[in-house]
């Protein structure tokens, strides 16, 4: 298991091999944004890295074909962005994203 | 809800009830009795006035195997005709021109015409009997209606007038100033679908959720009314939320979960093809300083689109308020799309010829230019094959789902399609309309 660190809610997710963040957030009683629940076609999963990007699995063809609607968004600049329904993780993480929080 | 479908070319009621019959979109039989009783009977947009300035410019309009020619015969008078000559039938002109002569002559036996249609000329005319009248060798006339600047026609010579037809439109959409745009471009497009399934995709909103998800972050596509103007449709966003950003209700976000700038921003980029270049500059300028106290960020962006408005001048007499309305309206039959003070986005779909699977959109971007702006008809551009280019990912999605709908509804399992009766009202309303025409 691999934590990940959600700001602002301070969330911590404990992620499994083989697992995305948002598959296993959702397992553990976390409601994460998302209208298309895991088909990258959404993009409202998004989040922002804030430390620990190298321990991030590289994003796999469906993840990268989303990402490309980012790439041209002055807005994210310089930030780096994944989806939570897709990305794997290899080590500690802590990235931003807003509206994730403990299910009631 | 009763529609009706075809059945060996005549009209019936269809058995099933509650359903919209999927034969409305894929029978031959129900295309051709809308090529019989809907199209020669109503309304249509053919062409913006700048589109035939000049007096001896003329226009070649067509809607499935008919071919309307507009011209101007002066200054201030539009004409147009079934164009054909009454001489052998021969199609007298094809797409856009000038008669540089100041006449219509045919190619074929040198018949000539005004450009307002009388006949000039009957080559050889005593060889005809005299029971040949005058009224029998000038071109047969169509209807032609103006209003904020597009030419309607109409082949009915007993149809009731534009005014009364376009109803309540005029009225709600005085504040646009339709007669002050010009185009900023036309692209044609042909889709593998019916004209109907066409337009159904651009005016209702209930699939933004479906094939636009992406949109829901700064869209809240729950806040969307729908309503019939007459025989048109109307989709808008309720009062105050017009001047807001927010994500849809959908995505369960709380309001210290997003940020409007970024909202905007996104908006912008996404729907870039709708936005003029100056407004995505503002939102820009807004995101490189901070925001005056107490003021969102749509306000901000909402007071720089009233001033960049209000610089291009003749709008005093338009209040803050209208300035920053919008609204999306389907007129009935065949064009929808959003509407704002400076611009629209206007989509016209027809059947590609006799075709009932396949449909020329064309899409017109026009935005207001200033009294003395004079510019030439922007270059119209012909895409036969949609794949061919890329459209922007909304549109790629849009333009992705004909194919599967149009096959999907012919399947021996489809039995009839089940609209939301309020998300899809409009798509309903533009049925019973389409019965009203196909009854009568």
């Amino acid at each position: 298991m691999v934590t990940v660190h959600v700001e602002p809610s301070g969330l911590d997710v404990e992620v499994g091999g083989g697992q995305s963040i948002m598959a296993a957030a959702e397992e553990q009683g976390v409601v994460w944004p998302t209208v298309c629940h895991g088909l990258a076609e959404c993009h409202i999963c998004f989040f922002e890295v804030v430390s620990g990007g190298d321990q991030l699995e590289p994003p796999n063809r469906l993840e990268a074909a989303a990402l490309l609607q980012f790439a041209g968004r002055s807005w994210y600049d310089g930030k780096l962005i994944r989806l939570a329904c897709q990305t794997r993780v290899r080590g500690p993480v802590r990235i931003r994203k807003p509206g994730v929080r403990r299910g009631s | 809800m009763v529609m009706t479908i075809a059945r060996d070319g005549e009209l019936v009621e269809s058995p099933t009830k509650h359903v919209i019959p999927k034969e409305r979109y894929v029978s031959q039989d129900f295309f051709d009795l809308e090529m019989e009783r809907l199209w020669p009977r109503v309304w249509q947009m053919a062409c913006r006035e700048e589109e035939v300035p000049e007096v001896g410019d003329f226009l070649e309009y067509t809607i499935g195997d008919q071919s309307i020619l507009v011209t101007r015969s002066q200054p201030d008078t539009i004409h147009a005709f079934y164009n054909t000559c009454p001489h052998r039938g021969t199609r007298l002109a094809a797409g856009v021109g000038n008669f540089a002569t100041g006449e219509i002559r045919c190619r074929y036996h040198a018949w000539r015409f005004e450009l307002d249609g009388a006949n000039k000329e009957v080559v050889d005319r005593f060889d005809f009997p005299p029971t040949m009248t005058d009224a029998d060798v000038c071109l047969n006339p169509v209807q032609v209606g103006r209003w904020g600047g597009f030419v309607f026609i109409n082949m009915d010579p007993d149809c009731e007038s534009l005014e009364s037809f376009l109803g309540p439109l005029p009225g709600l959409l005085e504040p646009y100033r339709f007669d002050r745009m010009r185009f900023r471009s036309y692209r044609s497009v042909i889709l593998p679908a019916n004209w109907k399934s066409v337009l159904d995709a651009f005016n209702e909103s209930y699939h933004v959720q479906g094939t636009h998800p992406q949109l829901l972050r700064w869209s809240d596509d729950t806040a969307i009314q729908y309503g019939p103007l007459g025989k048109h449709n109307h989709m808008g966003s309720m009062g105050k939320v017009k001047h807001e950003i927010r994500p849809s209700p959908r995505l369960g976000l709380q309001p210290g979960d997003y940020d409007e700038r970024e909202l905007l921003s996104v908006m912008l980029d996404e729907l870039s093809g709708l936005f003029l270049k100056e407004e995505r500059q503002k939102v820009e300028d807004l995101r490189n300083r901070p925001l005056p106290a107490g003021m969102s960020a749509m306000d901000a962006y909402n007071e720089l689109r009233v001033q960049m408005l209000r610089g291009k001048g003749g709008v005093d007499d338009l209040s803050d308020e209208q300035l920053l309305s919008s609204d999306d309206v389907h007129f009935f039959p065949n064009v929808v799309g959003p509407i704002y003070p400076g611009s629209t986005t206007l989509f016209r779909v027809r059947p590609n010829g006799l075709d009932p699977d396949s449909t020329i959109k064309d899409l017109w971007t026009l935005e207001w230019v200033a009294p003395d702006d004079d510019r030439a008809m922007c270059e119209r551009k012909f895409y036969p094959d949609w794949t061919a280019k890329d459209w922007g990912l909304v549109t790629n999605q849009d333009y992705a789902n004909m194919a599967h709908v149009q096959a999907g509804m012919k399947s021996r399992g489809c039995t009839g399609l089940r609209l939301n009766p309020r998300q899809e009202h409009n798509v309903i309303h533009m049925h019973e309309v389409i019965d009203d025409y196909l009854r009568a």
